[in-house]
């Protein structure tokens, strides 16, 4: 009766460690996030999350000064399209935005960039919402390849990071995508060569998405070690002779009005567009209630999102301001207080 | 100290006393034990029991996948929810509510089955602390398996001293308020809880006077009435705020106007008349699908008439080598998931 209770316990236990230690054993060796440099499927890509890690690769592999332009920012600049701004300027461009992104993943992007293509301009897009300090660290930025970037950074969640990053559901379940597509002889394709984002249409109606990011609102303050993100980009450009153009990313006039409607939060956005000319000179302000113009169908994909169309007036401001017919403040240039005194 | 003051206890020892208030299991969130049912226990020659470590471990992980994967998923529509209390819809209170419910449920009862399963290992036997709230009939059926030690708890230490039943019909309705009211601040010192324990005691309390005029209730619609109450209890027991409450319940209610999905609208086809519209986006603000919608039935069905864990461990054949098999893939599994695990909810009262 003893041994087979022992035999049970001991079942049990050589089970779980056995279960456990295939799993990990076969996430380490797809390695889904890139992290180890392990390839043991012969893996093309390992684009699984939403096109850091492809954007990453695809720089890593490219011949060094291909790209003269780069684009940085989150998803809300999905849409700036790199051919767009080729034919505007004559430079090669490449749409680096990837979804969520923060200002830690653009430091670590520029150094990445820097180390690899050395552009002639960045445009950086920024976010109010990526600039609160009380968003969680990115868990993909740390699974990414370019967290190489960030060794001297201070970053939360460093602990049990190999562990916590493939040990998990997550990472199981984008390994074993990888290896099935592989066998189906499928590729995961979500972005063009240039990085453009391939997906998403303008909907017909936006009713609701003014809710999007309202609870994203509470407790905002922007963080410090955001501002010092910014400032650490903008040193690197100039040491660099990077031609860093920042933009203030569009988001629709209903957003707008909900920020409007909480004065504390009013005054941080205003302290936003204030902050981020300080830092970088001068800015474009597409984040104004002149988008009220651009309200509704096809201009925006929702809340926070501007469509393509929307996104190639942005570009056209950016790169050639008076051949577009728009409002005059879209694209208003905000200039440091140090220059010529703050406007918002 | 209230046995010893009483002299219920006696023959005290400062290392049997220090294990008692230290024995890690059921140290932070429950089952709450009394000295006399532990002390016993602890005895230096205790034999190691296998029978009771296999059930040990197959109640740790039922606990642990309770918790990490029912509860926690839940969590993020709960939280959502309230978070955005202002703006729910129709169906987004209640699906904010419901999946509270449910988490508050699987949470707890998760951390209590592992804290039971701790003991087992040790073959220390910690008392039962749920046993199937959900499917109960009424109100008094409700409180006697959920948080059963707290029940007990209180029974001890604030009813029964406040005279309990002994003194007729109105003092036992008083004191009946007055102890869910304490255990209402037992919880947190918040209006909120004050108002979740004194409204749990009034329902006690018109149960008490249905039972004394001999009424009957059909058991299904008993079933319906009681998990409506104490769904929407756990309302007032989330909510941040009083007037966060309101907000959640008024969306409940409809007051905030009634919204469905697209795909809802073929099966209530009348729904149109009664000026009740679809669309899509339906549920922004707690982040659901028609999945979410899905999962909240099955495991409404699931906590109405499934067996619970404790059942279930007395009713399995420990002496059946798959059942290690299946604690093993359970816990891996559970484990796994705990790459963004949040503290037991229990942790905060």
């Amino acid at each position: 009766m003893m041994k087979t209770h022992i035999s049970y316990i001991k079942t049990f236990l050589l089970t779980s460690l056995t279960i456990g230690f295939i799993i990990f054993l076969f996430v380490l060796s797809v390695d889904p996030y890139d992290k180890l440099g392990i390839n043991v499927w012969n893996l093309e890509n390992k684009a699984v999350s939403a096109g850091g890690n492809f954007k990453y690769s695809h720089i890593e592999n490219v011949e060094k000064n291909e790209y003269q332009i780069f684009i940085l920012g989150s998803s809300n600049a999905n849409h700036y399209d790199p051919e767009l701004i080729e034919e505007l300027t004559g430079l090669k461009a490449y749409n680096y935005c990837v979804h969520n992104a923060q200002t830690l993943s653009y430091l670590a992007i520029v150094r990445h960039l820097i180390d690899k293509q050395v552009p002639k301009i960045i445009i950086l897009n920024l976010d109010f919402f990526n600039l609160n300090e009380n968003l969680p660290s990115d868990i993909r930025l740390i699974r990414s390849p370019i967290y190489k970037y960030l060794i001297n950074e201070k970053i939360e969640n460093k602990f049990d990071l190999l562990l916590k990053t493939y040990f998990s559901w997550k990472s199981f379940s984008d390994a074993w995508r990888l290896v099935y597509y592989k066998f189906l002889g499928k590729k995961i394709i979500t972005h063009k060569k240039n990085g453009a984002y391939i997906y998403e249409f303008p909907p017909k109606l936006i009713e609701t998405n003014f809710r999007y990011f309202e609870y994203e609102y509470k407790d905002f303050k922007i963080g410090d070690k955001n501002i010092l993100h910014l400032e650490k980009i903008r040193k690197l450009a100039h040491h660099h002779n990077i031609k860093l153009i920042v933009t203030l990313g569009a988001i629709n006039m209903a957003q707008i009005k909900e920020i409007k409607k909480r004065k504390q939060l009013y005054e941080t956005f205003k302290s936003y567009k204030e902050l981020s000319a300080n830092i970088f000179g001068k800015v474009f302000d597409f984040s104004n209630e002149s988008v009220a113009f651009y309200n509704g169908f096809p201009y925006g994909l929702d809340a926070v999102h501007p469509s393509s169309e929307l996104s190639n007036i942005i570009v056209q401001k950016i790169f050639s301001s008076d051949s577009v017919d728009a409002p005059l403040n879209f694209g208003k240039i905000l200039h440091s207080n140090s220059n010529k005194g703050g406007n918002n | 100290m209230v046995y010893a003051y009483s002299g219920e206890i006696k023959g005290n020892t400062l290392i049997g006393y220090t294990l008692f208030v230290s024995f890690f299991p059921q140290l932070i969130a429950g089952p709450i034990v009394h000295y006399r049912e532990m002390i016993g226990q602890f005895q230096f020659d205790k034999k190691i029991d296998f029978q009771m470590i296999k059930k040990g471990i197959f109640l740790f992980t039922i606990g642990l996948f309770k918790k990490v994967l029912i509860a926690d998923n839940f969590a993020f529509f709960a939280n959502n929810g309230f978070r955005n209390a202002e703006t729910l819809s129709f169906a987004e209170g209640w699906i904010t509510s419901l999946s509270y419910t449910f988490q508050l449920y699987f949470d707890f009862s998760g951390y209590t089955d592992m804290a039971i399963g701790l003991g087992m290992i040790f073959n220390i036997v910690l008392p039962q602390n749920f046993n199937s709230p959900y499917k109960a009939s009424n109100i008094k059926l409700f409180w006697r398996s959920w948080h059963i030690t707290l029940g007990r708890f209180l029974k001890d230490h604030v009813y029964i001293p406040l005279g309990g039943n002994k003194f007729g019909l109105s003092v036992k309705l008083r004191n009946l308020i007055l102890t869910f009211i304490i255990g209402g601040i037992w919880h947190g010192a918040g209006w909120t809880f004050l108002i979740w324990g004194g409204l749990h005691g009034i329902a006690l309390c018109l149960h008490s006077i249905w039972e004394k005029m001999g009424l009957k209730l059909n058991i299904i619609l008993g079933w319906f009435i009681t998990f409506n109450f104490v769904n929407l209890m756990w309302v007032f027991f989330r909510a941040k705020d009083f007037n966060q409450a309101i907000q959640v319940i008024k969306s409940m209610a409809g007051f905030k106007g009634v919204f469905f999905p697209d795909w809802a609208a073929g099966f209530f086809s009348i729904l149109p008349a009664l000026n009740i519209t679809f669309g899509t986006p339906w549920a922004n603000n707690v982040g659901a699908t028609k999945y979410t919608v899905i999962w909240i039935i099955v495991f409404l069905a699931f906590v109405a008439k499934s067996m619970n864990s404790n059942e279930l461990i007395d009713k399995i054949d420990f002496s059946q080598k798959r059942y290690a098999y299946i604690s093993a893939a359970v816990l891996v599994g559970s484990l796994m998931f705990m790459n963004n695990i949040k503290e037991f909810l229990y942790f905060n009262f």
